[in-house]
């Protein structure tokens, strides 16, 4: 298994990109937007044949957040009831984009004047919404099949096991169900735990 | 069946197409089906269609992705659905793709940002050298550089948000071919021909923005060899609707590219092969 990133003991991206690659491949870029860096990694390596984790179609969907709560759903997990809004429906809940454009972020809101401003800013005056109810909203960082809060676990594994994707955060509402996937930045990257988790390879990536 | 066709307002810029798009919902009726024009409310009312036809502008970041994506989970019929969506809106991806199948293109580098190598591939290709952004259309990301200098300051600027060019060999023809395909059989083709002072179909002249002439072929007259690149071509990405543009130069052909929805406009790509609507409906509605 070829790891590839930042850091000691990886083969960096841009070599990565000029070589043919031969084994599996472990991306551990942290960001696999289409057309980024993670993205053209995993690219690389499907089209030369290796088995790559994550595989760009996952990579697409999973920063999608109707899709990404979807394929959530269907594997069994249990996720928030959403709705997919291009009008304004003003209510106390949380508001995603669907977009992955500009620093839109996700936005609990209290209000309709809150709600207004959110709904513009995340949709970009153009791109539906997703809209839930959520009390809180709570972050996780996951590591292969591992969370930074240990009783997210379950959930790392999860999204590892569906979506191949070894890296990022995810926005968890109210009763611990997931509802939204972002790219964790390089600093947060937590390669020690990566490290202890692939003594296990064999139980990871059957 | 039901068949909910996903548009957004400039899909009735062009006359054109606003009118391949009614011609769609009066076939669609004398066929016994019933197709629906909807705007994003289709994301609410998926469970209403069938099946879905996509006619807005696709890319894995714009909401015709989303609508792909979740008819796919629905388990219904998609054109387009979201590999060819994701394939063809990346030329990275469709160089690939091209590689593997062997299909005639003009030469290609892909350009990491290596700029120590820079040069030396300008070399290999010959000035002028085509640089295009990954994601593209419309022409919109495709430049073409004189010599060095040029092709550092286009590089630059296309690698400023992407992490990705496609360097390749420039072959100047006064049109495309543009052949539509559909479900590995051929649908309809055409020229697209260059405006005056124009390389790119979609150009800017003197300042001015123009745009290429379409002319109709009919598919039985193209030749073999034309026909026989062009289903290859799309083969290459999937089972889809697509576009395939070619350049032709003494008997050669070169693909240049693949797209996936393409445009329809009623008297434009549809004036040879009018049954095109018939044929798209059939996929869209088979079993
Ligand atoms: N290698 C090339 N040599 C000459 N002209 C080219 C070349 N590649 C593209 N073009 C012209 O530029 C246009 C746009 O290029 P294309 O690759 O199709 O990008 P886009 O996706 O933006 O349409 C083409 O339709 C063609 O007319
Ligand atoms: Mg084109």
């Amino acid at each position: 298994m070829l790891l590839v990133g930042e850091g000691d003991d990886l083969e960096p991206p841009d070599s990565f990109l000029k070589k043919k690659p031969k084994s599996d491949v472990l991306n551990l870029v942290g960001d696999y937007r289409f057309l980024t860096v993670g993205y053209f990694v995993s690219l690389h390596a499907e089209e030369n044949g290796c088995k790559v984790f994550p595989q760009t179609k996952d990579a697409l969907d999973i920063y999608r957040a109707a899709v990404f709560i979807e394929r959530l759903k269907k594997s069994g997990i249990k996720v928030p009831e959403f709705k997919i809004i291009y009008k304004p429906e003003p209510e106390t809940c949380v508001l995603a984009p669907m977009n992955p454009f500009s620093k839109n972020s996700v936005k609990i809101v209290k209000n309709d004047y809150q709600y207004i401003k959110a709904f513009k800013k995340i949709g970009i005056g153009k791109y539906p919404v997703v809209q839930l109810k959520a009390d809180k909203v709570e972050e996780v960082k996951i590591f292969l099949n591992k969370a930074d809060k240990t009783e997210f676990d379950w959930l790392a594994r999860a999204i590892f096991k569906e979506f191949g994707v070894p890296l990022g955060k995810v926005l968890i509402a109210d009763d611990y169900k997931p509802f939204y996937f972002m790219p964790i930045e390089k600093k947060e990257i937590r390669l020690d735990l990566i490290f202890e988790e692939l003594k296990n390879e064999n139980r990871l990536f059957c | 069946m039901r068949i909910g066709c996903f548009v957004e307002s400039y899909n009735f810029k062009f006359k054109e197409e606003a009118e391949a798009l009614q011609i769609f919902v009066k076939t669609a009726k004398k066929m016994g089906h019933e197709l629906e024009l909807v705007g994003k409310e289709i994301l609410r009312k998926m469970d209403k269609y069938d099946s879905i036809f996509i006619r807005a502008t696709t890319d894995p970041l714009l909401t015709a992705f989303v609508v792909s994506r979740l008819a796919e989970e629905m388990g219904k019929n998609v054109i387009d659905d979201s590999e060819s969506i994701r394939i063809c809106s990346d030329k990275i991806s469709l160089h690939y793709k091209f590689q593997k199948n062997e299909i005639p293109t003009p030469k290609t580098i892909l350009f990491f940002g290596d700029y120590e190598n820079l040069e030396d591939y300008a070399e290999q290709l010959g000035y002028p050298v085509v640089v295009k952004k990954p994601n593209s259309r419309f022409s919109l990301y495709v430049e073409k550089a004189n010599n060095y200098e040029e092709l550092l300051s286009i590089t630059k600027k296309f690698m400023r948000k992407c992490r990705a060019v496609l360097l390749q060999e420039y072959i100047p023809t006064n049109f495309d071919w543009r052949i539509g395909v559909l479900r590995n059989k051929l649908l309809y083709a055409c020229k697209y021909v260059m405006a005056k002072g124009a390389w790119k179909i979609h150009d800017i002249v003197n300042g001015r923005r123009v745009y290429c002439d379409v002319k109709a072929v009919k598919v039985d007259n193209l030749s073999l060899k034309l026909k026989n690149v062009a289903l290859k071509a799309a083969k290459s990405v999937g089972d889809g609707l697509y576009g395939i543009d070619i350049k032709e130069v003494n008997g050669k052909f070169y693909v240049i590219e693949v797209n996936d929805n393409p445009s329809i406009g009623h008297g434009w790509e549809d004036r040879k092969n009018p049954e095109l609507y018939e044929e798209i409906l059939i996929a869209l509605t088979e079993t």
